[in-house]
């Protein structure tokens, strides 16, 4: 029998592999890093306490699964998104941009839904099956959103006429996207 | 490069902010999570988990702190209260993670119905609105927790797995009313002067100690206290108990 001491260690080394990777992901998500932490140190909580029972099938996916539902949960405490292409000067749902990444504020300009399949995808590198078990979705839709997501940040990145800003004001959108 | 190899590659190269996870601060809250749990289900009167073999049952502060039965005990109750009235009594025992309470005692001895040691703890819970016992299972060992509203001055006990009774130097158990051959206790003295004393109990006899469990205490060869009920009994935590079954809420 596995002692508790031998569980904790090996979930340690588990999230001290999974982190760095789990971090990204959320900052790619939620644009800043201190809600990242946060939402990757609510995730391992979890992924703990059902440590003995993850711990001989997919604890990474599991982990993700928690951060992402998590994210969900807080985004909808916090309130509807509203994502501008103007960066604010206070962050109107997870924080402001103007500190962050350039890919962070290409993410920002798409639905949180968009952004999600988005990042799995193409950051975590997850077949699109998986990322429909992973949010509850249907292949279709994740096809389909990472097809708008894809066609949104196509604009942005490669503008056809304007400047990058015009373009980017097109992304304006205020409402629901979850 | 076509779009996705190049978002794929954007998404990669992206140089994230220092952020920093601590996987000792995710255990730390891992166990007191479980912890709170494990208690938090011990308030309602009993839960039980066996289809693992992990239980977690418990009770507290009603009149059988383990596999209690009988009309007013037959089913768990939720220790959160619904209504308006303000956290109960046992909820004020727990307004945060951090808050363990001042360690009052504590000890371990062999005997655990699971085989391995029955491991106590209590400590000194003000803000507790009565004095609230609790139990779980790690790897094997009994944990049995005691949450006192105030620093006991008289005896005190409750049947968690054995009968954990806490004891004023000089006396000693003499008597239970739940069987009469039970294996050798174990006395543990405490800093603060009192007696730990962790009676092992045969399964067979657990459900009846739980329930109606009564003990006498003598001083020497005279017998002092007779029929000294469990933590709850005919208190605050029976009644506690009552009304959260009599309506479901509270």
């Amino acid at each position: 029998m596995t002692s508790q001491r031998e569980l904790d260690e090996e979930f340690a080394e588990f999230a001290r592999g999974a982190a760095p990777r789990l971090l990204k992901a959320a900052w790619l998500i939620c644009g800043d890093p201190h809600q990242a932490e946060d939402l990757v140190q609510a995730a391992m909580v979890k992924v703990y306490l059902k440590w003995s029972r993850l711990r001989e099938g997919s604890p990474l996916a599991y982990a993700r699964r928690c951060l992402v539902t998590t994210h969900i949960d807080t985004h909808r405490r916090t309130g509807r998104e509203t994502t501008v292409a103007q960066t604010p000067e206070a962050g109107s749902w997870d924080r402001s941009w103007d500190d962050t990444d350039e890919v962070v504020r290409l993410l920002a300009t798409l639905p949180l839904r968009e952004r999600q399949v988005v990042v799995m995808r193409h950051y975590a590198g997850l077949p699109e099956a998986h990322v429909a078990d992973l949010l509850g979705i249907s292949v279709g839709t994740v096809k389909s959103s990472a097809s708008r997501g894809l066609a949104k940040l196509r604009q942005v990145l490669h503008p056809t006429g304007g400047a990058p800003g015009d373009a980017r004001s097109a992304e304006v959108r205020e409402g629901n996207h979850v | 490069m076509s779009d996705t190899h190049e978002l794929d590659e954007l998404l990669q190269r992206a140089t994230a902010p220092h952020m920093h996870f601590d996987p000792a601060a995710a255990i730390a809250t891992g166990r007191r999570v479980r912890r709170r749990r494990r208690i938090a289900a011990a308030a309602g009167a009993l839960a039980a988990v066996t289809a693992v073999g992990v239980a977690l049952t418990a009770a507290v502060p009603g009149s059988a702190p383990l596999l209690p039965a009988g009309p007013t005990q037959g089913r768990a109750v939720s220790p959160k209260p619904t209504g308006s009235a303000g956290p109960s009594p046992t909820e004020r025992c727990f307004p945060s993670d951090t808050e363990r309470g001042t360690p009052w005692a504590s000890g371990s001895a062999e005997g655990s119905q699971r085989g391995g040691r029955v491991v106590v703890e209590a400590t000194v819970r003000e803000g507790c609105g009565e004095d609230v016992a609790g139990m779980g299972e790690v790897n094997g060992d009994a944990q049995v927790t005691v949450m006192f509203k105030d620093a006991p001055t008289t005896a005190q006990w409750v049947v968690a797995d054995a009968a954990v009774l806490f004891l004023p130097k000089g006396l000693q158990p003499c008597g239970y009313s739940f069987g009469t051959d039970l294996p050798a206790p174990t006395t543990l003295p405490q800093a603060n002067g009192w007696d730990l004393v962790i009676q092992p109990v045969p399964s067979e006899l657990l459900r009846k100690a739980a329930e109606t469990g009564t003990v006498d205490l003598c001083r020497g060869s005279t017998t002092v206290t007779r029929g000294l009920k469990q933590i709850g009994w005919n208190g605050p935590g029976t009644k506690w108990a009552a009304d959260h079954q009599s309506s479901g809420t509270k």
